[in-house]
């Protein structure tokens, strides 16, 4: 892709993505029994921009597959047809196609063309169905067909036929309207090769000119065969407003640009080439012209040589140069006058002429530098967007004029030309992820920033002339920029926070396509959508949840026969709920289903080995409900698509707790169950329990810890002779000498004086001795593996309030570094009988 | 003029370039700290800045030689205790004791790390002609990280080639070769 315009590629695809969510929530919304006007319009100028987008930057496949898109919903929207569910239905296929085609494109891949394909074919089933769907001159539905063999290079298809000549007067108010010729002839420069011509003749004088209107018509030959639907297709938008003429060419006697041969007659004769900066410095070349229009009759021609490539044009620059004939009555210090401020920064050569032929002549020379006939199809083409844009000059190149000298290396200095292209940059980078953030959030920001800035002169005078008695001042001064700095660390998080509802958005859509997949009735709702969650936080608690969300529809929700005969209304709830509690965020996802089932929940453990039946009676409620968390647990019946291959709920529990957060289930058998997930806001800082063990401190995520308390030295045993035990109440909890592992010397070996801290790793509880708790704090997380390596049981350090640095404990690391067998520790932990009992797993 | 070549391949690349280079810069700068009676030079430009040694958290279960992570203005920067890696008797560390913050270029880009050393000696411009091969220490023992020898005042610094010293991928254990070394003395 080009330079100029991949640096735009992240802002569409956002925007795409973005217009992509607009058009599925829009899609959700609406009713076929009730079409809202407004929604579908909604829709469709999500269609229409991504479509123009993909189209400006290249991206057919997408413009193309948007275009049939479009094609049916404009028709809807005009009322020529009415949109049924399956209509519904495939519009949403559609968005995710288009977002997976969007995707492949933002990475750089080659997309998958197979459904994009499919689904054209559907819509153009649908097109097809309803004759009376062509209405406006649109073009009938195999043309996007041929427009697919044509855009892949098939021209010999049947019915097509060439070459063409095509003649175009867009309507004036085309480009305000938001038509861009320039993007038909592009388009149809797709299709095969094409060479432009403009047409001039009803381009007004120059005070009559208008910026935003367009005056311009082009001749197109376009060259290669093609069926005569694709050409109008291409036109289509501003098919009812343009003067269009399609005929095959050799129908026609090409009389083209009989118009450049303009007379000129004696008199001034400027050649006016502006650096490429004029337009940047503020200097319109259009005022020149406008100034030397007053002085007399002015022609203009523009010269369009120094165009680089399509690809590397730049939209501020200026490419062009211009031949301007004046009247010989005209005083030579006028025109210098109206040069004067670009003089410096331009070639300008103003001579007296004598005649015409000597114009012609070199405005040949000129053109003929174009290295061969196609190119200069493009450079007309550029010309042609170039009068589209400044509106202001006569473009008359033909592309005949193939093999003259060029003679206007006289007033061109070579370098120049060298100059006119921009050097080529590197390859775009595929991703480059962006945030956006509210404008009050950065004026927040900047208030802080300012406050800041006060305190810290406020300090500044303080220090230069400090005497003891400002001691109370300093304290003070001190205290605030302590305020300070807290209130812009909060604001500075606050700008990653993004509200949830990113992440609940996509939640609609799959509860009706999976409500609808299992023929059940689900109403889903969400609250406190506006809670502000870590934009990295949310990243990766989206996949848990959708597990989640998929379970509670599949598992959770019964059928409406059985909710009726159970007593309860025919359509299930899933609600959704977010809400911030202490540093934490919180989200619930409760369904009034059928809850879990304790007895089948044992059976399939015990048939999987996971427990004995013995031990199963005895399992508290929330044991059972634990079990679900367990690697290859699933009680589905049967696997579906939506759920049931058993790697789901540990997948879910390990993510949540790879973000330092937590999830529990309450469940009540017959009315249902709520999944209660424990977030920290923000992965940087860390709620931390500090604990010293001798001389050094350790610091315990706090949402790990379930307990602490003080150890018994009688309530420990130990497991054939490998695992310590601590029988904590009715549970038996396998216990880490945190100095033994980390071979620090303790304060103390009696387990009498130290402390437990009961944590939870994987479901399990987990006891770690540890001499004295310290205080709670927020810390910031900082990487070991930055400038050292991983270390094994812990997953970072950060710096205390006296400078010294703290190591923070990774709690699974950390089991895992003390070898507790899994399996032992699970049989362990569930085990509320005798030690007999105990010994014989050991 | 003849040039010296040292054992190691990527070396002689980098001595050619500055045998070649006669600017006004006589060589290259290093600086060089003194341990257990021998003066020990690295690069100057590797070299961030030099210290007091204060204590540094210890790593759980982390080799003898690093002793810790200190805080270096907000970052986390581990210590390595050059004596223990070169198998010298560990001492006391004491006030005056000096920790060197280095800029180690590695295989996963650029790490910041400290070593502590007896004492900062001095810094030379040392002109890369002067300088020695290290000895080939047999095939058993790696000189790599080795640059080279060289004579200022009848003392000799032995050069160290810093990145490869203190790449933690592979730690050396650099006892044997330093024990060698002192004997080929």
């Amino acid at each position: 892709m080009s330079v100029d315009l991949s640096q735009f590629h992240q802002v569409f695809f956002e925007e795409s993505f973005e217009g992509l969510d607009a058009m599925e929530s829009a899609l959700m919304e609406l009713d076929p029994a009730a079409v809202d006007t407004e929604t579908i319009n909604t829709i469709f100028r999500a269609a229409h921009s991504i479509k123009g987008g993909s189209a400006t930057f290249g991206f057919s496949i997408v413009a193309e597959f948007t275009h049939v898109l479009e094609t049916l919903l404009d028709e809807i929207r005009s009322g020529t047809r009415s949109i049924r569910q399956e209509d519904i239905d495939l519009f949403l296929q559609s968005v995710d196609c288009l977002r997976d085609l969007l995707h492949a494109l933002q990475q750089g891949q080659e997309p998958d063309k197979a459904g994009p394909n499919q689904l054209q074919a559907e819509f153009e089933e649908i097109l097809a169905s309803d004759p009376a769907a062509t209405q406006t001159g649109e073009p009938p539905v195999t043309d996007a067909e041929a427009l697919m063999e044509a855009a892949t290079a098939q021209p010999d298809a049947p019915q097509t036929d060439g070459p063409w000549r095509i003649i175009f007067r867009p309507g004036r108010d085309v480009l305000r309207t938001g038509n861009e010729p320039l993007r038909m002839l592009r388009e149809l420069a797709e299709l095969g090769r094409i060479s432009v011509t403009p047409l001039l003749d009803r381009l007004p004088s120059f005070s009559g000119l208008e910026p935003e209107g367009c005056f311009l018509g082009f001749e197109i030959i376009f060259r290669d065969r093609i069926d005569r639907d694709s050409i109008v297709e291409v036109f289509e938008w501003v098919a009812d407003e343009s003067e269009l003429d399609i005929r095959l060419a050799c129908e026609q006697s090409s009389s083209a640009a009989e118009e450049s041969s303009s007379s000129a007659g004696a008199g001034w004769k400027i050649n006016f080439r502006p650096g490429e900066d004029i337009l940047r410095t503020g200097n319109e070349p259009l005022r020149i012209f406008r100034e030397l229009a007053d002085l007399g009759t002015l022609q203009v021609e523009a010269d369009v040589t120094r165009m680089p490539d399509w690809s590397t044009i730049n939209p501020e620059s200026s490419y062009l140069g211009w031949r301007l004939q004046l009247p010989a009555d005209v005083e030579r210090e006028a025109i210098d006058e109206a040069f004067e401020w670009v003089v410096d920064d331009s070639d300008l050569v103003i001579e007296q002429n004598a005649g015409a032929t000597d114009v012609a002549d070199r405005e040949d020379a000129d053109v003929s530098e174009a290295p061969s006939a196609d190119s200069s199809a493009v450079i007309v083409a550029q010309a042609a967007e170039a009068a589209a844009v400044v509106a202001t000059p006569s473009v008359e190149p033909q592309e005949e004029t193939a093999a003259q000298t060029p003679s206007a290396a006289a007033t061109i200095p070579a370098a120049r030309a060298a100059e006119t292209t921009p050097a080529a940059a590197g390859p775009a980078k595929t991703e480059s992820t962006s945030i956006r953030v509210g404008i009050d959030k950065v004026d927040t920001l900047i208030n802080m920033v300012g406050e800041l800035v006060i305190t810290q002169s406020m300090l500044g005078q303080l220090g230069n002339e400090f005497e003891i008695d400002d001691l109370p001042k300093l304290l003070e001064g001190l205290s605030q920029l302590e305020q300070n700095t807290r209130e812009l660390q909060e604001s500075v998080m606050r700008i990653r926070m993004l509200p949830i509802s990113f992440t609940f958005s996509r939640f609609p859509r799959m509860v009706r396509d999976l409500s609808r997949r299992l023929n059940k009735k689900i109403e889903l709702k969400m609250l406190g959508e506006q809670t502000e969650l870590d934009k990295t936080v949310m990243e990766k608690i989206g996949d848990p949840l959708v597990h989640l969300v998929r379970n509670a529809i599949d598992h959770g929700i019964e059928t409406p026969e059985e909710r009726l005969q159970s007593g309860k209304t025919e359509s299930g709830t899933i609600t959704l709920n977010a809400y911030h509690q202490g540093g934490n965020v919180v989200i619930e996802i409760t369904d009034d289903g059928k809850g879990l089932n304790r007895e089948r929940i044992l059976q399939k453990a015990i048939d999987n080995g996971m427990l004995s039946s013995k031990d199963a009676s005895q399992l508290s409620n929330e044991q059972v409900h634990d079990l679900i968390f367990q690697p290859g647990f699933s009680t589905a019946q049967e696997v579906s698509d939506v759920s049931g291959r058993g790697v789901g709920m540990d997948v879910v529990r390990r993510n949540i707790q790879e973000l330092n957060g937590s999830v529990e289930i309450n469940s009540t058998e017959g009315t249902g169950s709520r999944i209660t997930i424990r977030l920290p806001l923000t992965l940087a800082i860390l709620d931390g329990q500090l604990v010293r063990v001798g001389k050094e401190t350790y610091i315990f995520p706090l949402v790990s810890i379930v307990e602490s308390l003080q150890s018994e030295q009688k309530m420990i045993n130990q497991v054939a002779g490998g695992c310590d035990v601590f029988q904590l109440r009715d549970e038996y909890v396998p216990i880490i000498r945190l100095f033994d592992i980390f071979c620090v010397e303790p304060e103390f070996h009696d387990l009498d004086e130290s402390l437990l801290v009961v944590v939870e790793c994987d479901g399990e509880k987990v006891g770690i001795v540890v001499d004295e708790l310290l205080a709670q704090q927020q810390v910031v997380i900082k990487s070991l593996e930055q400038n050292y390596q991983r270390v094994e049981g812990i997953s970072g350090a950060t710096i205390l309030g006296d400078g010294t640095v703290a190591l923070i404990l990774d709690i699974p690391g950390l089991v895992k570094l003390a070898g507790i067998n899994h399996q032992l520790r699970s049989r362990v932990s569930s085990l509320a009988s005798s030690h007999q009992e105990l010994n014989q797993y050991a | 003029m003849q040039m010296v070549n040292t054992t190691t391949q990527d070396g002689s690349e980098k001595h050619a370039l500055d045998n070649g280079v006669a600017n006004s810069n006589d060589g290259d700068q290093f600086l060089t700290f003194i341990m257990a009676g021998e003066e020990y030079g690295v690069d100057i430009l590797c070299v961030q800045e030099i210290r007091g040694w204060e204590s540094a958290t210890p790593i759980p279960n982390a080799p003898p030689n690093i002793k810790g992570v200190i805080n270096l203005r907000g970052t986390i920067v581990p210590i390595v205790d050059l004596r223990q890696c070169f198998g010298l008797e560990a001492i006391e560390y004491t006030p005056v004791t000096v920790v060197i913050v280095l800029k180690v270029v590695g295989g996963s880009g650029s790490r910041i790390m400290g070593i502590v050393v007896d004492a900062v000696s001095d810094v030379y411009n040392l002109a890369m002609d002067d300088m020695k091969a290290a000895p080939d220490l047999g095939d058993s023992v790696s000189t790599d990280y080795i640059r080279g020898l060289v004579n200022v005042d009848d003392k000799m610094v032995i050069l160290l080639e810093i990145d490869k010293l203190l790449n933690m991928d592979e730690l050396p254990d650099l006892a044997e070769v330093s024990a060698k070394l002192a004997a080929t003395q």
